[in-house]
Formats: C-alpha cells, structure tokens, sequence
C-alpha cells in the first residue's frame, strides 16, 4: 500500500470540507460509540477482562519467541507450514511464489490488516493474479481503488449511493440503491469468486500455541468461504498474534467483539488447524502460515512493546474526535486512528508519518477505552518526543518553544507578558467569548474560546488577600 | 531472485532464525528460556452466567442476533418440526445433510446428501457439537460427519441441537472437547478436526452505511431445533 503519510494535513483538510464523508463519519462514530457502550454495560467483569487481558499479554510478549516455536511446532504436527518473513517484501515474496507453486490463477481474500501493511494485493495482481477481496467493505473499497478507511469497517466513508454506482460500472448491472439491494448484489458476485479461487489468503486474530491454530472472526462468512473453498489456504499474521491455549483465545475474544462492534460475539469465530484430513468431505489441501516481523520484533526492546498488545478492534479510532472530523485516509496509510498514530511512524518512519502523533489532542479517550490497556496517549507522546530527539519538529515550532522556554525561564517577564495578554484577550471577548482570532482562525472558526478576566490567577490571588 | 527461493529451506531456516534472534535481543536475553510447565488451562476471568437454565439462556442470546429457534422432546420431533417449519415458511426441502442425521425419519422425498455443498445449494441439515450458553452461539467439529460448507454455502441453515450438550461458558466447552478427543487418555492434540467452527446466528453485515443486513455471505436464515431426549 502506497505511503502517503506526507499528505496529512491536505488530505485532513479535504476530508472536512466532504459533506459525504462527514455524514458518514458522524453516523459511524454514533452507532460504534452507542453500541460498544451497550455492550460493556451488560458485562460487570469488563474492567477485570481488560486487565487480565493486559497482564496476559505482556507475559506472553515477555516470552514471544517461546510461544512461536511452540506455535510452530503444533502447526508442522496438524500438517501446515510455517513460513517466518522478516519484512514486507520477504512476506509478498513467499506469498508469490505459494501462489505460483500452486498453480494459482484467482486468489480470493479474507480482510488482513497484515495484508494491507505488506502491500500483498498490489504485488499478486502485478503478477497477473485476480486478487479478489471478500469482505464487503474491502470489496467496495478495492472496486474504488482506495484503501481502506477504517480497520473493521473499511468502507464507511461510502454512501450506498455511491456503492451502487460501483456496482453498475464493475459489473455491468443496475442494483437497487438500497442496503439489501447492494448486499444480495454482492453476494452473488463474490458467491462466484469463492468457488473460482485456487488460494484463499486470510489474517488471523489470534494464533493458539498449544493447538497449531489460527482464529477468525467474521460476520459475513466471507473468511470461511474463503479458506474452505480454495486448495490452499494462506494465513499472513503478525507474529505478535500468538496466545498460548484456547482459554486465552476466550478472554481476549470476549473483549474483541464488544469492543470493535458492540457485540457480544462475531457471528462466525473459526479455529483453522492444518489442512483438510483424510476422509474430509471438503477445506484446504495445503495450510500455509506466513508470520512476519517487519519490525514487530524492533517494538518489543524499546518503550513501544505495550503497543504489541493491540488486537486491532478499532475503539481507539471510534472513540477518537480526530478521527472523527477526518476520517481514516487523511492518516494515510494502513493504520489510522490512535493506534495508527503510533504504529504508523513506527512502521514507515518518524519523519515519513510526522504528523499523524502532532494531530492528537491528547484527550485521552483512546487509552480509556483500549480492551488490552495500551496507554495510548502516552505512546503518542512518547512519539513526538522521538521526533524531537531526532530534530524532526518543523525550525518554526522550534523557535516557538525556544522563545517560550526563554520567557518561561524568567518568572518576571513572564507575568508582565502573561497580565499584557490577559488584557488585550479581555478586549476581544463578547459576553465572555472570543469568536475571532486574528491569525487563528482554524481555531476559531469551529468553535468559540471563553474570554479570561483581565487579571492573571496569580493578581486575583493576591487580590484575595493570599501572600506570594 | 528465481521463483522458487522464498521458500528454499535453506533460506527459510535463515530467515527463522533471524527473527527469533532478533525477538531475543529485543527481549535482553541470548536463547528461548527453559520450557516452563504448560500453565493449563489457565484460568481467565469469567462472564457470569447466572441462569439455572442454560437451554433458555441459550435461545434468549441466539435469538437476539437474528436466529430461531424452537424445543422440541425427541430428534424424531425435530424431524417433524422440520418438516413443518419448511412447508410453512415457504422454504425448499434440505438436499444435505450431516452424515449421522440421514438415520432420521425424514420425508421420502427428502434427498439428503451427505456430501459437501455446492454453488447451488439452497438449504442443509448440520448437528451441533455444542451450544455456549454464554453468549448463545453453536460449536461444529469439521470431519467427514460434519462438512464446513454446508455452514456457509446454504441459503438457509438447520441446526440440530441436544440440549444436553449446551454448557455454561467457554472453557466448559475446551474442557469437553479435551475430552471428547482422547477420552481414553493420550495426546487430544494428535487428534484436532480441521476446523472448530462457532456460528452464532445468520451471516450479516453492516459494510453498507452501517446498516445491518443478513445474508452477507453465509445463510441468510438460520434455524435452530434443541431436542432434549438425553437431558
């Protein structure tokens, strides 16, 4: 997937002026928000599940390699390969020359975020392979040729109208511009796409040690489809996914699921051990797993090892007011969102994703409604801080802060600039507002700021009758 | 680079060992730490679930998310139901069936098929591993009893449940299916099925608008018969 993290802050702004995209993000942001809180209302243990989760988590980290080569072990036992890529390109290569080997010619896809991170569909389709993705939202999506805004609802910026257009112009016919129309349209087309693929190609949300497993959850189906009807069955997955045993792929499911969708569970959860046995009427005749690293391993040494934890349910971003005015493209890249702003410059480079950590208002509400705990708001400052130690921030906002800090220095100067600006905001303000600020607007143009006083807190204090 | 390198053994033990060092140095330490005892299982915070009947649980949760369902005492009244079920809703006769249900007394014009489905295939009969009251979803064991498609491919979904083997949570179900593999003993991972399959209701979607609709990929109708003989 192409990186187009420099184009932050034009993309952010065309997002805001998109009426469409506006609608869209409004009613996604209210239905993920009301539904997940719902959700968690009905579940006392919650708090108790997101902390064993975090401590669960950071154990198996703590002993990441261990719980692979015993992963490993157990897939070679079901009869599956493991495949261990160091970066994105040893991932698509892999995946390639699998496809080639087995003789492939339609390739049919379940949603993988790993996927998208390595740029998997691009270099299969530059090989002459029909990349079809399955999930309808990345099938929309892929038919528009734009990535996807959202990790588990990948299309939610598109209007039914404009998804029916899609349709017309892809497959030639004239679907009613309705929800159910769209969907029974999709169906059909992609019921065919399932039954073609010689390689079905999936994520995984967890990978389960002590069985060899790789688990996935859909609503659709479209993930089952995908990997029972091919010959072989490709599995692209982090190598942060693995867990030890089944009961630790029950508690974080029980935290995935009403956190991404306001569900209690997904419609379809699927533990996928090796290829098709003896005497199996049908599924896969080759299991593959590519895990890949590509830089995963770099995380676990330094302060980004809790970001490992993340198990890509997407509250962060649900919950997050930038997001919610901009969308998932703005961010660029695959990741978007909070833990975007984190994973992303990690991923594609300090400098190449500046922006992403700088557009966050440090509000919080992303590390409050993580499942695994990751304190978010402290990653992304951590972030900028990197970026500073690197000399990235912009020469303009370091003079600024050094300026700032020479005044902050001198404790005299500051209190004759800060009662000067006290005094000059007083005479802007209407009925204790500022609706405009010169040189501000982008402030002030969506939102008012209250006026101060005219005195500082520390003449008001004195004026109180309390010594310096 | 010739085709057929990415996956030359000789390079893949390379590229293994490379990430597992490089897993190591990131975590301070030179080689994997001594094995330690399996922790098994280990143990999670639950869901309460404080329902006594765990059969009505199961039905409130599976019903909520779009699914039916209907108790019944015998399979042979679950044969009955059926067959009533279809006539009245309009729907076309199963053409596949899980193996173990073909014994059943179905209609002498049902033709079930015990083989996997097809393109066309509208509507099939699966028999349950188990039921999780928890959240009310169903458990499948792949295999040559229990194919996967006919979860999937089927327009419209009949699921045969014993109520005796719905139980309380997760775990509970790892614990029987532990069991249920090696029930003399022995390694119950040497015996894993393909797939363990949950299905907790139609196949749906809210890709379009955020707007719920079933019948994404999977069945669109989804219908569930307990029968309690064995309870």
């Amino acid at each position: 997937m192409q990186i187009r993290t420099r184009e932050f802050i034009p993309r952010a702004t065309f997002a805001l002026h998109d009426p469409n995209l506006q609608r869209a993000l409004a009613k996604a942001a209210d239905g993920f928000i009301g539904k997940r809180a719902k959700a968690i209302a009905e579940v006392p243990e919650f708090e108790a599940l997101r902390e064993a989760a975090r401590v669960r988590k950071d154990e198996i980290l703590s002993e990441l390699d261990l719980w692979l080569e015993r992963y490993e072990a157990r897939v070679r036992a079901v009869g599956g390969q493991v495949h261990w890529a160091r970066d994105a390109e040893e991932a698509r290569a892999i995946v390639l020359a699998l496809c080639r080997r087995a003789g492939a010619k339609t390739v049919a896809k379940g949603k993988s975020m790993v996927s998208e991170e390595i740029g998997l569909n691009e270099a299969l389709a530059a090989d002459g392979l029909e990349v079809i993705e399955t999930d309808l939202g990345e099938y929309i999506v892929q038919l528009a040729k734009e990535p996807p805004s959202h990790i588990i609802a990948p299309a939610v910026h598109k209007t039914k109208e404009q998804v029916a257009e899609l349709f017309a112009e892809h497959h030639g016919t004239t679907p009613e511009p309705t929800v159910s129309g769209l969907v029974t349209e999709a169906r059909q087309q992609l019921r065919r796409a399932f039954f073609r693929a010689d390689v079905g190609i999936t994520g995984a949300n967890f990978l389960i040690a002590e069985t060899g497993a790789s688990v996935i959850v859909t609503n659709e189906g479209n993930g089952d489809l995908t990997q029972t009807l091919a010959r072989v069955h490709i599995v692209t997955a982090g190598i942060e996914k693995v867990v030890p045993a089944l009961e630790d792929a029950t508690l974080f499911l029980r935290l995935l699921a009403r956190s991404a969708t306001g569900q209690d569970s997904e419609t379809y959860t699927t533990y996928s051990m090796g290829p098709r046995r003896a005497g199996d009427p049908d599924g896969p005749q080759e299991y593959h797993v590519v895990l890949v690293d590509n830089g995963r391993s770099r995380m676990l040494g330094g302060p980004w090892r809790e970001m490992l934890r993340c198990i890509r349910c997407g509250a962060c971003m649900n919950h997050c007011p930038v997001y919610g005015a901009i969308g998932g493209h703005a961010y660029g890249w695959v990741y978007p969102g909070p833990m975007g702003s984190v994973l992303t410059p990690l991923f594609v480079g300090l400098d190449t994703a500046y922006d992403l950590p700088n557009a966050c208002t440090l509000n919080g509400r992303c590390g409050e409604v993580c499942p695994v705990k990751i304190p978010l708001p402290d990653l992304i400052r951590e972030v900028r801080h990197a970026q500073q130690r690197d000399g990235l921030h912009p020469p303009a906002e370091q003079r600024v802060k050094a300026l700032w800090r020479r005044v902050a220095e001198r404790p005299a100067l500051y209190h004759g600039l800060e009662r000067l600006a006290v005094r000059l905001l007083a005479t802007l303000g209407h009925k204790g507002r500022i609706r405009r600020l010169p040189g501000l607007s982008g402030w002030t143009d969506a939102r008012d700021l209250p006026a101060p006083a005219g005195r500082t807190f520390l003449e008001l204090w004195h004026a109180k009758g309390h010594d310096e | 680079m010739s085709e057929s390198a990415p996956l030359d053994p000789a390079l893949a033990a390379r590229r293994r060992d490379t990430v597992l060092g490089a897993i190591r140095r990131n975590l301070g330490r030179d080689a994997a730490p001594p094995a330690p005892e399996f922790p098994m299982p280990p143990a999670h915070p639950r869901l309460a679930v404080p329902e006594e009947d765990l059969v009505e649980r199961w039905r409130k949760r599976w019903e909520a998310r779009g699914g039916t369902s209907a108790l019944v005492p015998t399979k042979a009244a679950a044969v009955e139901h059926l067959v009533a079920w279809c006539r009245e809703h309009g729907l076309p006769a199963p053409t596949h069936a899980a193996r173990p249900l073909l014994e059943l007394p179905w209609p002498a014009d049902w033709h079930l098929d015990p083989g996997p489905a097809g393109i066309d295939t509208q509507s099939a009969v699966s028999l349950a591993f188990a039921g999780i009251a928890e959240v009310g979803t169903l458990a499948f064991l792949s295999g040559p009893e229990s194919p996967v498609t006919h979860l999937f491919v089927p327009d419209n979904h009949f699921i045969l449940l014993d109520a005796a083997t719905i139980v309380r949570h997760f775990e509970d179900l790892w614990q029987r299916l532990r069991h249920h593999l090696a029930p003399a003993g022995g390694d119950w991972r040497e015996r894993l099925p393909r797939t363990i399959n949950f299905v907790a209701g139609p196949s749906r979607t809210g890709d379009v608008e955020q707007t719920i609709q079933l019948g994404a990929h999977g069945p669109r109708r989804v219908h569930v018969v307990i029968f309690q003989e064995n309870r």
